[in-house]
């Protein structure tokens, strides 16, 4: 079901760096095929000849089937001097959109699915954190999330315990704020930009704005691509690939505050693109 | 040693697998295959005409086939000879199990490189592909089940299976399931179970390990 | 030969379906079998006792069939919550302090194992056990064909609950016969008696051929083999 929430918002649909003077791009966007081209110094967007916003932001072209409601969020700190801006590329995935942006959300599964890494089979508890939906800024926040991590940067050495916050500013996007190694107060930014190429399937462009001029770029985006790629052997196996949003379906407990969270503001604001509203 | 390596290739796995087995300590550089294209670009050529990964270096020494570096890391590395074996008929046999290995890389490895990548080649005929090979290596595999090996080659392990094990686990990412498959299921169990196995994304490590007990709190919970 | 065939239409739905033999599945074992058109994760705990559930993990949807047995427990992938034998989640990491209550669980279906198979039934009620009918496991094998044309191919003497009785290059052999989603046939090969390791390689080969001819009457749609059965719709898009 494509419903005018859905259809009004913005969505990554390619990484600047791919907009070669006279390329060509295919590419699905809810089950509609769309052209993005670049003729030199313009880059355009289109659906058959009607002509589609466009917009380049965090090294990432954006654009809308239908007329977005409100400007594409904005990430300051991302565009904050000294910063290492990595686009990892895309990742297909055959899920729900909004099943790809809740389990970025969720820290619970790190001991299980990112063993060793981000999180340890001896050290699985998650403390209490504090979720709020903003409703002046309509936006789902996390905050004073702890966990800990054996790895939990490329740049980290030994286990820490590690900071988060995490903020869905769109129905598919994910925005993660975590404790930086190398400068010791400030956040380094990894995010999660959703393709909607179905309702089951998506697209997923990982980008990261990280405060670390040692690791080699190749490095930091194998180690994004590592994570990426083991949620994705349980994103395509979650039952249904739908989002379910009838809170009966499935069941939280408190560790995942965020999700319910996430899953209420989507049906708040009525998007259902890639969610399950009745019970199966 | 230096190994030229993208973690996401199954390719680059079996080396990095078969350097855990046996301890041999290397170091990586790590290329950008996907998004980058690296290996398509002048500097990597000069290195592997090919434009293929694993690229493997050790003193004035370049090998540029994921087969021939585990073959020289088994003769170099393995003095009893268990992973390379000598023996004229299992040596053959070797052989061919190298060339299957490559087969799986076509077939079940360019279906996952389409999956994720969506790689533009004709999918429904790499994962059909996949599903022919997989239909011999159960053949093979229970045969071997019933001279009670678990392995593809005599009994223990050699270089074989682990030439073949990447685009066997990794087949699920690209849409091509192992259900129905039992004897291969068994055989990926037996290679997890190897001490040393290193994991990579989409293979889980050996969390149902005989030895890996109850979390301690379950434990303290039952007890009370 | 067709009078002794089964009838096509024969579907044990509440009765005991064979998913899997017994010889081979180690304790700590967990797959992925269909019973009924069912989705179930089927697993030994350490101890050997066997399980069948729908394969839906209470908590976020994951598939149970990807998890890890630990003792007599099985754990889900994700997040590892710990189901007890009783299907009830004993465990929850996220909360090691926690005693999760009764209503978190999983759905429990019937497991039996008997004459070198696994069983499953996705009745209400367990059903009474099999007919006893011995044998030795030799393979298991999936067919890309319906369950009518292997009766059609297959000259069956005797039918018993889920299982023909043939005879398979003179050896007097056993069926499991288990339907798979989209049209296609999981079978159960067994002896009657102990068999040399030769001879299960022969049988092994004489099944793939009667696979071969059983393909070629009724082949099943190369996507339909290669797609998830019951997974994930999927649509792959653009090319890059
Ligand atoms: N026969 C070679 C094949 C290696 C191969 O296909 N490597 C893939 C990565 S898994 C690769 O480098 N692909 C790059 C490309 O095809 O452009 C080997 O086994 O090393
Ligand atoms: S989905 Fe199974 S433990 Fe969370
Ligand atoms: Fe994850």
């Amino acid at each position: 079901m494509i419903n005018e929430i859905a259809l009004n918002d913005w969505y990554p649909v390619a990484m600047a760096s791919e907009l070669k003077p006279g390329c060509r791009l295919n590419r699905v966007l809810m089950e509609r095929e769309i052209q993005i081209s670049n003729d030199g110094d313009k880059t355009h967007a289109f659906e058959g000849s009607r002509v589609l916003p466009l917009q380049i932001r965090y090294d990432h072209v954006w654009t809308s089937l239908g007329a977005p409601a409100r400007p594409l969020f904005e990430i300051p700190e991302g565009e904050q001097d000294g910063r290492r801006l990595v686009a990892c590329g895309r990742v297909h995935v055959r899920c729900s959109p909004l099943r790809a942006v809740e389990n970025f959300l969720d820290i619970a599964h790190f001991p299980y699915v990112h063993t060793g890494i981000l999180g340890a089979e001896d050290h699985p508890e998650v403390e209490r954190y504090d979720v709020e939906i903003d409703d002046e800024k309509d936006e789902v926040w996390a905050r004073q999330v702890k966990f800990f991590q054996p790895q939990a940067a490329k740049s980290a050495e030994g286990g820490i315990m590690a900071d988060y916050m995490y903020r869905v500013p769109a129905p598919t996007t994910s925005i993660l704020y975590k404790t930086c190694p190398a400068r010791v107060g400030e956040w380094d930014i990894i995010t999660l930009f959703v393709q909607p190429v179905s309702e089951t399937t998506c697209d997923v462009w990982p980008w990261m704005a990280l405060y670390d001029d040692e690791t080699p770029f190749n490095d930091l985006v194998q180690f994004q691509q590592t994570i990426f790629m083991q949620d994705r052997s349980i994103l395509e196996n979650q039952i249904p690939a739908l989002l379910p949003l009838d809170p009966k379906m499935e069941t939280p407990t408190r560790a995942d505050l965020t999700s319910i969270a996430y899953r209420r503001w989507l049906k708040r604001r009525r998007m259902f693109y890639g969610a399950q509203t009745i019970a199966a | 040693m230096k190994l030229y390596d993208y973690v996401l290739s199954g390719n680059c796995y079996k080396i990095r697998l078969f350097a855990a087995l046996l301890g041999i300590p290397y170091e990586t550089v790590a290329v950008d295959l996907y998004p980058g294209k690296e290996q398509t670009r002048p500097a990597f050529l000069r290195l592997n005409p090919a434009g293929t990964l694993p690229v493997l270096q050790d003193g004035d020494l370049t090998l540029t086939d994921s087969s021939a570096i585990l073959t020289y890391l088994a003769r170099r590395h393995d003095p009893t000879g268990q992973w390379c074996p000598q023996d004229p008929e299992l040596l053959a046999q070797l052989v061919g199990w190298l060339s299957f290995a490559d087969d799986l890389t076509r077939t079940s490895g360019a279906a996952r490189l389409h999956a994720i990548f969506k790689k533009p080649i004709d999918s429904v005929a790499a994962q059909k592909g996949a599903h022919a090979l997989l239909r011999r290596l159960e053949l093979h595999l229970c045969d071997q089940e019933f001279d009670d090996s678990s392995f593809l080659l005599g009994k223990a392990p050699t270089i074989a299976d682990i030439a073949c094990f990447p685009y066997v686990a990794l087949a699920p990412d690209g849409g091509v399931e192992l259900d129905g498959y039992a004897a291969v299921q068994r055989w990926i169990y037996a290679i997890r179970k190897l001490d040393g196995f290193l994991p990579m994304p989409g293979i889980h490590p050996l969390h149902e390990h005989p030895d890996k007990p109850l979390p301690e709190g379950l434990n303290a919970r039952l007890e009370a | 030969m067709t009078q002794q065939s089964p009838s096509p239409t024969a579907k044990p739905s509440s009765s005991w379906i064979p998913v899997a033999l017994s010889a081979g599945f180690r304790p700590g074992s967990n797959i992925r079998v269909f019973a009924d058109g069912n989705d179930i994760a089927l697993w030994s705990s350490f101890s050997g006792k066997l399980s069948a559930w729908v394969n839906r993990c209470p908590h976020r949807g994951m598939r149970l069939s990807h998890g890890f047995v630990r003792g007599e427990m099985l754990a889900c992938i994700y997040h590892g919550w710990h189901f007890a034998q009783d299907a009830n989640c004993k465990y929850i990491p996220a909360h090691p302090e926690l005693v999760p209550g009764e209503m978190i669980c999983a759905q429990a279906h019937h497991a039996h194992e008997q004459d070198g198979l696994l069983w499953v039934s996705c009745a209400e009620e367990e059903p009474d056990a099999p007919a006893r009918l011995p044998g030795f496991g030799v393979r298991s094998l999936l067919i890309d064909a319906p369950r009518p044309v292997l009766a059609g191919v297959l000259e069956v003497t005797h039918e018993a609950q889920g299982r023909w009785e043939l005879t398979l290059a003179d050896q007097p052999v056993i069926l499991g016969v288990q339907d798979w989603p989209e049209g296609r046939t999981g079978v159960h090969l067994l002896t009657k008696e102990a068999v040399s390791a030769e001879t299960k390689k022969m049988l092994s080969r004489e099944l793939e051929a009667m696979r071969r001819t059983c393909e070629a009457i009724a082949p099943v749609s190369a996507s339909a083999s290669a797609s998830v059965p019951s997974g994930p719709s999927s649509r792959s898009g653009d090319a890059a």
